[in-house]
Protein backbone atom coordinates (compact mmCIF):
# COMPACT_ATOMS: atom_id res chain seq x y z
CA UNK A 1 0.00 0.00 0.00
CA UNK A 2 2.83 2.38 0.87
CA UNK A 3 4.57 1.58 -2.40
CA UNK A 4 1.25 2.01 -4.21
CA UNK A 5 0.90 5.51 -2.78
CA UNK A 6 4.47 6.42 -3.76
CA UNK A 7 3.91 5.08 -7.26
CA UNK A 8 0.63 6.98 -7.47
CA UNK A 9 2.39 10.24 -6.55
CA UNK A 10 5.15 9.62 -9.09
CA UNK A 11 2.63 8.66 -11.80
CA UNK A 12 0.54 11.74 -11.08
CA UNK A 13 3.61 13.94 -11.27
CA UNK A 14 4.67 12.41 -14.58
CA UNK A 15 1.11 12.74 -15.90
CA UNK A 16 1.15 16.41 -14.91
CA UNK A 17 4.40 16.96 -16.81
CA UNK A 18 3.04 15.01 -19.79
CA UNK A 19 -0.10 17.12 -19.86
CA UNK A 20 1.95 20.31 -19.97
CA UNK A 21 4.50 19.14 -22.52
CA UNK A 22 3.73 19.37 -26.24
CA UNK A 23 3.70 16.27 -28.45
CA UNK A 24 5.87 17.58 -31.26
CA UNK A 25 7.57 14.95 -33.32
CA UNK A 26 11.10 15.95 -34.30
CA UNK A 27 12.23 12.93 -36.25
CA UNK A 28 10.49 12.32 -39.56
CA UNK A 29 9.20 8.79 -40.02
CA UNK A 30 11.43 8.42 -43.08
CA UNK A 31 14.47 9.15 -40.93
CA UNK A 32 13.50 6.56 -38.32
CA UNK A 33 12.81 4.04 -41.08
CA UNK A 34 16.23 4.89 -42.48
CA UNK A 35 17.88 3.97 -39.19
CA UNK A 36 16.19 0.58 -39.23
CA UNK A 37 17.25 0.07 -42.85
CA UNK A 38 20.87 1.08 -42.23
CA UNK A 39 21.16 -1.21 -39.22
CA UNK A 40 19.89 -4.13 -41.29
CA UNK A 41 22.38 -3.30 -44.05
CA UNK A 42 25.29 -2.98 -41.62
CA UNK A 43 24.46 -6.47 -40.31
CA UNK A 44 25.55 -7.86 -43.69
CA UNK A 45 29.17 -6.99 -42.86
CA UNK A 46 29.27 -9.38 -39.94
CA UNK A 47 31.50 -11.64 -42.08
CA UNK A 48 34.41 -9.22 -41.77
CA UNK A 49 33.67 -7.28 -38.59
CA UNK A 50 31.93 -8.41 -35.35
CA UNK A 51 28.70 -6.54 -36.04
CA UNK A 52 26.83 -8.77 -33.59
CA UNK A 53 29.09 -7.55 -30.78
CA UNK A 54 28.78 -3.98 -32.03
CA UNK A 55 24.99 -4.22 -31.84
CA UNK A 56 25.15 -5.69 -28.33
CA UNK A 57 27.46 -2.88 -27.26
CA UNK A 58 25.22 -0.19 -28.73
CA UNK A 59 22.10 -1.64 -27.08
CA UNK A 60 23.93 -1.89 -23.76
CA UNK A 61 25.12 1.71 -23.99
CA UNK A 62 21.67 3.01 -24.93
CA UNK A 63 20.08 1.10 -22.05
CA UNK A 64 22.71 2.43 -19.68
CA UNK A 65 22.21 6.02 -20.80
CA UNK A 66 18.42 5.73 -20.51
CA UNK A 67 18.59 4.22 -17.03
CA UNK A 68 21.30 6.62 -15.88
CA UNK A 69 19.56 9.75 -17.17
CA UNK A 70 16.23 8.62 -15.74
CA UNK A 71 17.76 8.04 -12.32
CA UNK A 72 19.55 11.38 -12.54
CA UNK A 73 16.36 13.25 -13.41
CA UNK A 74 14.43 11.58 -10.59
CA UNK A 75 17.12 12.44 -8.06
CA UNK A 76 17.28 16.02 -9.29
CA UNK A 77 13.52 16.41 -9.02
CA UNK A 78 13.53 15.00 -5.50
CA UNK A 79 16.40 17.32 -4.54
CA UNK A 80 14.52 20.24 -6.09
CA UNK A 81 11.58 19.62 -3.77
CA UNK A 82 13.93 19.16 -0.84
CA UNK A 83 15.54 22.49 -1.68
CA UNK A 84 18.98 21.00 -2.15
CA UNK A 85 21.20 20.01 -5.06
CA UNK A 86 22.35 22.03 -8.02
CA UNK A 87 19.00 22.70 -9.64
CA UNK A 88 17.10 20.95 -12.40
CA UNK A 89 19.58 21.52 -15.23
CA UNK A 90 20.97 18.28 -16.57
CA UNK B 1 -21.29 56.11 -33.55
CA UNK B 2 -18.09 54.42 -34.58
CA UNK B 3 -18.92 51.50 -32.32
CA UNK B 4 -22.39 51.20 -33.84
CA UNK B 5 -20.87 51.07 -37.32
CA UNK B 6 -18.45 48.38 -36.17
CA UNK B 7 -21.28 46.32 -34.74
CA UNK B 8 -23.26 46.75 -37.94
CA UNK B 9 -20.41 45.54 -40.17
CA UNK B 10 -19.63 42.70 -37.79
CA UNK B 11 -23.25 41.59 -37.93
CA UNK B 12 -23.18 41.66 -41.72
CA UNK B 13 -19.96 39.63 -41.77
CA UNK B 14 -21.26 36.97 -39.37
CA UNK B 15 -24.56 36.85 -41.23
CA UNK B 16 -22.72 36.28 -44.50
CA UNK B 17 -20.62 33.46 -42.98
CA UNK B 18 -23.74 31.84 -41.51
CA UNK B 19 -25.50 32.04 -44.88
CA UNK B 20 -22.53 30.47 -46.66
CA UNK B 21 -22.39 27.61 -44.13
CA UNK B 22 -26.12 26.94 -44.34
CA UNK B 23 -26.04 27.19 -48.14
CA UNK B 24 -23.23 24.65 -48.32
CA UNK B 25 -25.46 22.05 -46.65
CA UNK B 26 -27.68 22.11 -49.72
CA UNK B 27 -24.82 20.86 -51.90
CA UNK B 28 -22.06 18.34 -51.60
CA UNK B 29 -22.13 14.60 -51.40
CA UNK B 30 -24.09 12.83 -48.75
CA UNK B 31 -23.10 9.26 -48.04
CA UNK B 32 -26.14 7.06 -47.68
CA UNK B 33 -25.94 3.58 -46.33
CA UNK B 34 -29.10 2.76 -48.29
CA UNK B 35 -27.04 2.80 -51.47
CA UNK B 36 -25.54 -0.50 -50.43
CA UNK B 37 -27.57 -3.07 -52.32
CA UNK B 38 -27.79 -6.63 -51.16
CA UNK B 39 -28.67 -8.68 -54.19
CA UNK B 40 -28.32 -12.10 -52.62
CA UNK B 41 -32.06 -12.73 -52.49
CA UNK B 42 -32.68 -12.51 -56.20
CA UNK B 43 -30.40 -15.28 -57.31
CA UNK B 44 -30.86 -18.11 -59.71
CA UNK B 45 -28.43 -20.57 -61.19
CA UNK B 46 -27.60 -23.43 -63.49
CA UNK B 47 -24.80 -25.81 -64.33
CA UNK B 48 -23.00 -26.93 -67.43
CA UNK B 49 -20.46 -29.75 -67.59
CA UNK B 50 -19.97 -29.63 -63.85
CA UNK B 51 -19.51 -25.91 -63.73
CA UNK B 52 -21.82 -23.94 -61.59
CA UNK B 53 -23.40 -20.78 -62.91
CA UNK B 54 -25.07 -18.26 -60.72
CA UNK B 55 -26.85 -15.04 -61.42
CA UNK B 56 -27.69 -12.08 -59.26
CA UNK B 57 -30.17 -9.64 -60.69
CA UNK B 58 -30.57 -6.14 -59.37
CA UNK B 59 -31.77 -2.67 -60.20
CA UNK B 60 -29.29 0.03 -59.18
CA UNK B 61 -30.51 3.01 -57.24
CA UNK B 62 -27.40 5.11 -57.98
CA UNK B 63 -25.63 5.79 -61.26
CA UNK B 64 -22.26 4.09 -60.80
CA UNK B 65 -20.66 1.02 -59.27
CA UNK B 66 -17.02 0.40 -58.45
CA UNK B 67 -16.62 -2.57 -56.13
CA UNK B 68 -18.14 -5.73 -54.71
CA UNK B 69 -17.80 -7.39 -51.39
CA UNK B 70 -17.85 -11.12 -50.79
CA UNK B 71 -18.66 -12.41 -47.35
CA UNK B 72 -17.34 -15.83 -46.58
CA UNK B 73 -17.58 -18.24 -43.69
CA UNK B 74 -14.56 -20.28 -44.53
CA UNK B 75 -10.85 -19.61 -44.45
CA UNK B 76 -10.06 -21.44 -47.66
CA UNK B 77 -9.57 -19.36 -50.76
CA UNK B 78 -11.86 -19.88 -53.69
CA UNK B 79 -10.59 -21.20 -56.94
CA UNK B 80 -10.61 -18.84 -59.88
CA UNK B 81 -14.06 -17.51 -60.59
CA UNK B 82 -15.15 -15.85 -63.76
CA UNK B 83 -17.26 -12.83 -63.08
CA UNK B 84 -19.46 -10.94 -65.52
CA UNK B 85 -21.47 -7.79 -65.05
CA UNK B 86 -24.23 -7.51 -67.61
CA UNK B 87 -27.04 -5.14 -68.46
CA UNK B 88 -30.41 -6.62 -69.35
CA UNK B 89 -32.54 -9.51 -68.19
CA UNK B 90 -31.36 -12.98 -67.38
CA UNK B 91 -32.37 -15.27 -70.21
CA UNK B 92 -32.79 -19.02 -70.11
CA UNK B 93 -30.03 -19.31 -72.71
CA UNK B 94 -27.65 -17.82 -70.15
CA UNK B 95 -28.11 -20.92 -67.99
CA UNK B 96 -26.33 -23.19 -70.40
CA UNK B 97 -24.25 -20.74 -72.39
CA UNK B 98 -20.49 -20.78 -72.12
CA UNK B 99 -20.46 -17.05 -72.50
CA UNK B 100 -22.15 -14.47 -70.40
CA UNK B 101 -24.81 -11.97 -71.27
CA UNK B 102 -26.29 -14.05 -74.07
CA UNK B 103 -29.14 -11.61 -74.32
CA UNK B 104 -27.66 -8.68 -72.52
CA UNK B 105 -24.90 -6.12 -72.80
CA UNK B 106 -21.56 -7.17 -71.31
CA UNK B 107 -20.22 -4.38 -69.13
CA UNK B 108 -17.36 -6.09 -67.32
CA UNK B 109 -15.66 -9.46 -67.18
CA UNK B 110 -12.69 -10.75 -65.23
CA UNK B 111 -11.33 -13.84 -63.54
CA UNK B 112 -11.06 -13.27 -59.83
CA UNK B 113 -10.11 -15.20 -56.71
CA UNK B 114 -11.92 -14.51 -53.50
CA UNK B 115 -9.43 -14.22 -50.69
CA UNK B 116 -11.05 -15.81 -47.67
CA UNK B 117 -8.22 -15.22 -45.26
CA UNK B 118 -10.57 -12.73 -43.72
CA UNK B 119 -14.30 -13.01 -43.37
CA UNK B 120 -14.94 -10.36 -45.97
CA UNK B 121 -13.18 -9.58 -49.16
CA UNK B 122 -13.57 -6.41 -51.16
CA UNK B 123 -13.05 -6.75 -54.85
CA UNK B 124 -12.39 -3.46 -56.57
CA UNK B 125 -13.20 -3.22 -60.28
CA UNK B 126 -10.49 -0.60 -60.63
CA UNK B 127 -12.92 1.72 -62.37
CA UNK B 128 -16.42 3.06 -62.05
CA UNK B 129 -19.19 1.83 -64.35
CA UNK B 130 -21.98 4.14 -65.39
CA UNK B 131 -25.38 2.62 -64.69
CA UNK B 132 -28.93 3.66 -65.41
CA UNK B 133 -31.00 3.91 -62.29
CA UNK B 134 -33.93 1.50 -62.37
CA UNK B 135 -32.69 -0.60 -65.30
CA UNK B 136 -32.11 -4.33 -64.98
CA UNK B 137 -28.57 -5.58 -64.43
CA UNK B 138 -27.15 -8.88 -63.31
CA UNK B 139 -23.92 -10.47 -62.19
CA UNK B 140 -22.93 -13.88 -63.41
CA UNK B 141 -20.24 -16.08 -61.90
CA UNK B 142 -19.01 -19.57 -62.63
CA UNK B 143 -16.04 -21.74 -61.74
CA UNK B 144 -13.33 -21.93 -64.37
CA UNK B 145 -13.11 -25.72 -64.25
CA UNK B 146 -14.86 -28.79 -62.94
CA UNK B 147 -15.09 -28.86 -59.15
CA UNK B 148 -13.88 -25.33 -58.70
CA UNK B 149 -15.82 -23.25 -56.27
CA UNK B 150 -18.19 -20.83 -57.86
CA UNK B 151 -20.05 -18.37 -55.74
CA UNK B 152 -23.26 -20.00 -54.66
CA UNK B 153 -26.23 -17.87 -54.07
CA UNK B 154 -28.83 -18.49 -51.47
CA UNK B 155 -32.54 -17.86 -51.30
CA UNK B 156 -32.43 -17.86 -47.53
CA UNK B 157 -29.66 -17.93 -44.95
CA UNK B 158 -30.03 -21.67 -44.44
CA UNK B 159 -30.47 -23.18 -47.89
CA UNK B 160 -28.03 -23.36 -50.74
CA UNK B 161 -29.52 -22.84 -54.12
CA UNK B 162 -28.29 -25.06 -56.89
CA UNK B 163 -29.51 -26.60 -60.13
CA UNK B 164 -26.78 -29.14 -59.93
CA UNK B 165 -27.95 -31.98 -57.66
CA UNK B 166 -26.05 -34.59 -59.68
CA UNK B 167 -22.67 -33.13 -58.84
CA UNK B 168 -22.56 -33.56 -55.11
CA UNK B 169 -18.81 -32.90 -55.12
CA UNK B 170 -19.60 -29.36 -56.08
CA UNK B 171 -21.49 -29.00 -52.86
CA UNK B 172 -18.61 -30.47 -50.91
CA UNK B 173 -16.16 -28.05 -52.42
CA UNK B 174 -18.34 -25.06 -52.07
CA UNK B 175 -17.84 -23.21 -48.88
CA UNK B 176 -18.40 -19.64 -49.86
CA UNK B 177 -21.57 -18.29 -48.42
CA UNK B 178 -23.54 -16.24 -50.86
CA UNK B 179 -23.55 -12.93 -49.07
CA UNK B 180 -22.82 -10.72 -51.99
CA UNK B 181 -23.07 -7.00 -51.76
CA UNK B 182 -22.41 -4.28 -54.26
CA UNK B 183 -21.03 -0.92 -53.27
CA UNK B 184 -21.09 2.35 -55.05
CA UNK B 185 -18.52 5.10 -55.38
CA UNK B 186 -16.93 6.11 -52.09
CA UNK B 187 -19.59 4.40 -50.05
CA UNK B 188 -17.88 1.27 -48.90
CA UNK B 189 -18.34 0.73 -45.18
CA UNK B 190 -16.03 -2.00 -43.91
CA UNK B 191 -17.79 -4.92 -42.28
CA UNK B 192 -16.53 -5.80 -38.82
CA UNK B 193 -14.09 -8.67 -39.39
CA UNK B 194 -13.66 -11.88 -37.43
CA UNK B 195 -10.87 -11.15 -34.96
CA UNK B 196 -9.61 -12.59 -31.71
CA UNK B 197 -6.90 -11.03 -29.56
CA UNK B 198 -5.27 -12.45 -26.44
CA UNK B 199 -5.39 -10.17 -23.40
CA UNK B 200 -3.93 -12.28 -20.62
CA UNK B 201 -1.72 -14.11 -19.92
CA UNK B 202 0.58 -12.85 -22.65
CA UNK B 203 3.96 -14.36 -23.45
CA UNK B 204 6.61 -14.05 -20.72
CA UNK B 205 3.98 -13.49 -18.02
CA UNK B 206 4.59 -15.01 -14.59
CA UNK B 207 1.38 -15.99 -12.81
CA UNK B 208 1.67 -16.09 -9.03
CA UNK B 209 -2.04 -16.47 -8.35
CA UNK B 210 -3.74 -19.75 -7.54
CA UNK B 211 -6.06 -19.09 -10.50
CA UNK B 212 -5.04 -18.19 -14.01
CA UNK B 213 -7.54 -16.20 -16.07
CA UNK B 214 -7.43 -16.65 -19.82
CA UNK B 215 -9.01 -13.66 -21.52
CA UNK B 216 -9.49 -12.76 -25.19
CA UNK B 217 -11.38 -10.06 -27.02
CA UNK B 218 -13.21 -10.83 -30.24
CA UNK B 219 -15.21 -9.15 -32.99
CA UNK B 220 -17.64 -10.68 -35.48
CA UNK B 221 -19.57 -9.33 -38.44
CA UNK B 222 -22.86 -8.07 -37.10
CA UNK B 223 -24.81 -9.91 -39.76
CA UNK B 224 -23.64 -13.27 -38.46
CA UNK B 225 -23.80 -12.75 -34.74
CA UNK B 226 -25.40 -16.04 -33.79
CA UNK B 227 -24.12 -18.68 -31.42
CA UNK B 228 -20.45 -18.73 -32.33
CA UNK B 229 -17.88 -19.91 -29.85
CA UNK B 230 -14.30 -19.53 -28.62
CA UNK B 231 -12.14 -22.56 -27.86
CA UNK B 232 -9.39 -22.12 -25.26
CA UNK B 233 -6.65 -24.73 -25.52
CA UNK B 234 -3.88 -25.11 -22.93
CA UNK B 235 -0.64 -27.05 -23.48
CA UNK B 236 2.22 -27.98 -21.20
CA UNK B 237 5.87 -27.30 -21.88
CA UNK B 238 6.06 -30.30 -24.23
CA UNK B 239 3.04 -29.16 -26.25
CA UNK B 240 0.79 -31.86 -24.81
CA UNK B 241 -2.78 -30.65 -24.67
CA UNK B 242 -3.92 -30.32 -21.07
CA UNK B 243 -7.23 -28.61 -21.37
CA UNK B 244 -9.80 -27.46 -23.86
CA UNK B 245 -12.85 -25.40 -23.01
CA UNK B 246 -15.54 -23.83 -25.12
CA UNK B 247 -17.23 -20.50 -24.43
CA UNK B 248 -20.22 -19.39 -26.48
CA UNK B 249 -20.13 -15.84 -27.78
CA UNK B 250 -23.28 -14.22 -29.10
CA UNK B 251 -22.65 -10.48 -29.29
CA UNK B 252 -20.71 -8.96 -32.18
CA UNK B 253 -17.80 -8.00 -29.91
CA UNK B 254 -16.72 -8.53 -26.34
CA UNK B 255 -14.62 -10.61 -24.00
CA UNK B 256 -14.45 -14.36 -23.54
CA UNK B 257 -12.61 -15.91 -20.63
CA UNK B 258 -12.08 -18.98 -18.52
CA UNK B 259 -10.35 -19.47 -15.17
CA UNK B 260 -8.13 -22.42 -14.31
CA UNK B 261 -6.15 -23.43 -11.24
CA UNK B 262 -2.74 -24.56 -12.48
CA UNK B 263 0.26 -26.09 -10.71
CA UNK B 264 3.66 -24.43 -11.08
CA UNK B 265 5.22 -24.93 -14.47
CA UNK B 266 5.63 -23.65 -17.99
CA UNK B 267 2.58 -23.50 -20.25
CA UNK B 268 1.38 -22.18 -23.55
CA UNK B 269 -2.12 -21.50 -24.77
CA UNK B 270 -4.10 -20.19 -27.69
CA UNK B 271 -7.73 -19.48 -28.46
CA UNK B 272 -9.72 -19.82 -31.67
CA UNK B 273 -12.96 -18.29 -32.79
CA UNK B 274 -15.34 -20.70 -34.51
CA UNK B 275 -18.67 -20.26 -36.16
CA UNK B 276 -21.39 -22.83 -35.65
CA UNK B 277 -22.77 -24.71 -38.60
CA UNK B 278 -25.05 -22.61 -40.72
CA UNK B 279 -25.67 -25.00 -43.52
CA UNK B 280 -24.22 -28.18 -44.98
CA UNK B 281 -21.96 -28.37 -41.91
CA UNK B 282 -19.44 -26.24 -43.74
CA UNK B 283 -19.19 -23.48 -41.19
CA UNK B 284 -17.73 -25.47 -38.32
CA UNK B 285 -14.27 -24.18 -39.14
CA UNK B 286 -11.71 -22.12 -37.36
CA UNK B 287 -12.16 -18.56 -38.46
CA UNK B 288 -9.31 -16.87 -36.61
CA UNK B 289 -6.86 -17.87 -33.88
CA UNK B 290 -4.60 -16.07 -31.48
CA UNK B 291 -0.84 -16.49 -31.55
CA UNK B 292 0.48 -19.01 -29.04
CA UNK B 293 1.25 -17.32 -25.73
CA UNK B 294 3.90 -18.75 -23.40
CA UNK B 295 3.71 -18.14 -19.67
CA UNK B 296 4.87 -19.48 -16.36
CA UNK B 297 2.97 -20.29 -13.18
CA UNK B 298 5.10 -19.81 -10.08
CA UNK B 299 3.22 -19.56 -6.84
CA UNK B 300 6.49 -19.26 -4.92
CA UNK B 301 6.61 -15.79 -6.34
CA UNK B 302 5.46 -13.26 -3.75
CA UNK B 303 1.79 -13.92 -3.30
CA UNK B 304 -0.53 -13.27 -0.35
CA UNK B 305 -2.07 -16.70 -0.82
CA UNK B 306 1.11 -18.61 -0.06
CA UNK B 307 3.36 -16.11 1.65
CA UNK B 308 3.10 -18.07 4.92
CA UNK B 309 3.36 -21.52 3.38
CA UNK B 310 6.73 -22.28 4.98
CA UNK B 311 5.72 -20.99 8.42
CA UNK B 312 4.14 -23.09 11.16
CA UNK B 313 1.25 -20.73 11.85
CA UNK B 314 -0.05 -23.02 14.62
CA UNK B 315 2.50 -21.46 16.96
CA UNK B 316 2.37 -17.91 18.28
CA UNK B 317 5.80 -17.07 16.90
CA UNK B 318 4.77 -18.50 13.56
CA UNK B 319 1.64 -16.34 13.52
CA UNK B 320 3.70 -13.27 14.39
CA UNK B 321 6.16 -14.15 11.66
CA UNK B 322 3.33 -14.64 9.16
CA UNK B 323 1.62 -11.41 10.22
CA UNK B 324 4.88 -9.54 9.79
CA UNK B 325 5.35 -10.93 6.31
CA UNK B 326 1.78 -10.15 5.31
CA UNK B 327 2.08 -6.63 6.70
CA UNK B 328 5.26 -6.01 4.77
CA UNK B 329 3.66 -7.45 1.65
CA UNK B 330 0.57 -5.29 2.11
CA UNK B 331 2.69 -2.22 2.70
CA UNK B 332 5.46 -2.49 0.18
CA UNK B 333 4.54 -4.83 -2.63
CA UNK B 334 3.03 -2.76 -5.43
CA UNK B 335 -0.21 -3.86 -7.06
CA UNK B 336 -0.52 -4.54 -10.77
CA UNK B 337 -2.74 -1.48 -11.19
CA UNK B 338 -0.06 0.81 -9.77
CA UNK B 339 2.65 -0.68 -11.95
CA UNK B 340 0.43 -0.41 -14.99
CA UNK B 341 -0.34 3.20 -14.19
CA UNK B 342 3.38 3.95 -13.82
CA UNK B 343 4.11 2.19 -17.08
CA UNK B 344 1.43 4.22 -18.89
CA UNK B 345 2.80 7.44 -17.42
CA UNK B 346 6.32 6.53 -18.46
CA UNK B 347 5.14 5.73 -22.00
CA UNK B 348 3.31 9.06 -22.20
CA UNK B 349 6.42 10.88 -21.00
CA UNK B 350 8.54 9.14 -23.62
CA UNK B 351 6.11 10.30 -26.31
CA UNK B 352 6.20 13.92 -25.15
CA UNK B 353 8.57 16.57 -26.39
CA UNK B 354 11.52 16.90 -25.67
CA UNK B 355 11.85 13.34 -24.35
CA UNK B 356 10.60 11.87 -27.62
CA UNK B 357 13.59 13.46 -29.38
CA UNK B 358 15.79 11.04 -27.49
CA UNK B 359 13.51 8.04 -27.09
CA UNK B 360 12.25 8.20 -30.68
CA UNK B 361 15.83 7.82 -31.85
CA UNK B 362 16.89 5.17 -29.37
CA UNK B 363 13.72 3.14 -29.87
CA UNK B 364 14.18 3.20 -33.66
CA UNK B 365 17.81 2.16 -33.29
CA UNK B 366 16.97 -0.54 -30.75
CA UNK B 367 14.16 -1.94 -32.89
CA UNK B 368 16.33 -1.79 -36.02
CA UNK B 369 19.22 -3.61 -34.38
CA UNK B 370 16.98 -6.13 -32.64
CA UNK B 371 15.28 -7.05 -35.89
CA UNK B 372 18.55 -7.31 -37.84
CA UNK B 373 20.21 -10.70 -37.98
CA UNK B 374 23.97 -10.56 -38.46
CA UNK B 375 25.26 -13.46 -40.53
CA UNK B 376 28.50 -14.51 -42.14
CA UNK B 377 27.19 -15.01 -45.64
CA UNK B 378 27.74 -11.44 -46.81
CA UNK B 379 30.26 -10.62 -49.50
CA UNK B 380 32.04 -7.60 -50.92
CA UNK B 381 31.91 -7.50 -54.71
CA UNK B 382 33.46 -5.40 -57.45
CA UNK B 383 32.38 -4.97 -61.06
CA UNK B 384 34.51 -6.43 -63.83
CA UNK B 385 34.16 -6.94 -67.56
CA UNK B 386 34.65 -10.51 -68.71
CA UNK B 387 36.15 -11.62 -72.02
CA UNK B 388 32.77 -11.56 -73.75
CA UNK B 389 32.32 -7.91 -72.83
CA UNK B 390 29.68 -8.36 -70.13
CA UNK B 391 29.76 -6.75 -66.74
CA UNK B 392 30.01 -9.25 -63.87
CA UNK B 393 30.29 -8.83 -60.13
CA UNK B 394 33.28 -10.69 -58.73
CA UNK B 395 33.50 -11.47 -55.03
CA UNK B 396 36.70 -10.02 -53.62
CA UNK B 397 35.99 -10.50 -49.92
CA UNK B 398 33.90 -13.06 -48.06
CA UNK B 399 33.84 -15.01 -44.82
CA UNK B 400 36.73 -17.24 -45.90
CA UNK B 401 39.04 -14.40 -46.99
CA UNK B 402 40.55 -13.65 -43.60
CA UNK B 403 40.98 -17.35 -42.55
CA UNK B 404 42.72 -17.97 -45.88
CA UNK B 405 45.07 -15.10 -45.21
CA UNK B 406 45.98 -15.56 -41.52
CA UNK B 407 44.36 -18.90 -40.55
CA UNK B 408 41.17 -19.69 -38.65
CA UNK B 409 42.76 -19.49 -35.18
CA UNK B 410 44.19 -16.05 -35.80
CA UNK B 411 40.91 -14.94 -37.38
CA UNK B 412 38.99 -15.95 -34.26
CA UNK B 413 41.58 -14.22 -32.09
CA UNK B 414 41.42 -11.10 -34.25
CA UNK B 415 37.62 -11.04 -34.13
CA UNK B 416 37.51 -11.55 -30.37
CA UNK B 417 40.09 -8.81 -29.91
CA UNK B 418 37.96 -6.36 -31.85
CA UNK B 419 34.98 -7.34 -29.71
CA UNK B 420 36.95 -6.64 -26.55
CA UNK B 421 38.07 -3.28 -27.94
CA UNK B 422 34.43 -2.43 -28.55
CA UNK B 423 33.60 -3.18 -24.92
CA UNK B 424 36.61 -1.15 -23.82
CA UNK B 425 35.34 1.79 -25.88
CA UNK B 426 31.94 1.41 -24.21
CA UNK B 427 33.53 1.45 -20.77
CA UNK B 428 35.37 4.62 -21.75
CA UNK B 429 32.12 6.27 -22.92
CA UNK B 430 30.43 5.34 -19.65
CA UNK B 431 33.39 6.79 -17.77
CA UNK B 432 32.97 10.02 -19.73
CA UNK B 433 29.26 10.03 -18.84
CA UNK B 434 30.15 10.01 -15.15
CA UNK B 435 33.06 12.36 -15.59
CA UNK B 436 31.14 15.23 -17.12
CA UNK B 437 28.55 15.30 -14.33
Amino acid sequence: MITDIIIFIISSFINLITTILPTWQIWPTAFLDGISYISSQIAVFNFIFPIDTLFTVILFFISFEVAYMTAKIIIKVLNFFRGTGSGLDI
Amino acid sequence: MKNLTKIKYSGLLYGFIFAVVMFSFCFGYNVKATNQVDVSHTCTGSSSSGRQYNFWAFQPNVDSINSMEFTSYSLSNSSDITLYLCKGNINSSDYSANHACANGELIYSDTITVDNSSATHLFDFGQSFEMTIGDNYFFETYGTSYLTSPLFCSASPYTVFSYNPGYTDVYAFTDIRPAFNTYYDDEYVPVIPWTITPITPLSNAVIASSTTNFVVTYTKPSSTSIDDYVDFVLYDNNDNQLFKNTVNVTSTSGYAYISLGLPDGLYNWSASLYCKAYYWNTCDNTLVSTDTQYFKVSKNFINPDNICNDIATSTIMGEINCALRQSLYWGFYPGNGSLESLDNSYTSLKDSFPFNAFFGLTDALTDGISSSTPNSTGTLQMPFINTSGHYVMITVLNASSTPNLIGQTNTTLFRNSIAWFLWLATAFLIFLTFKRI
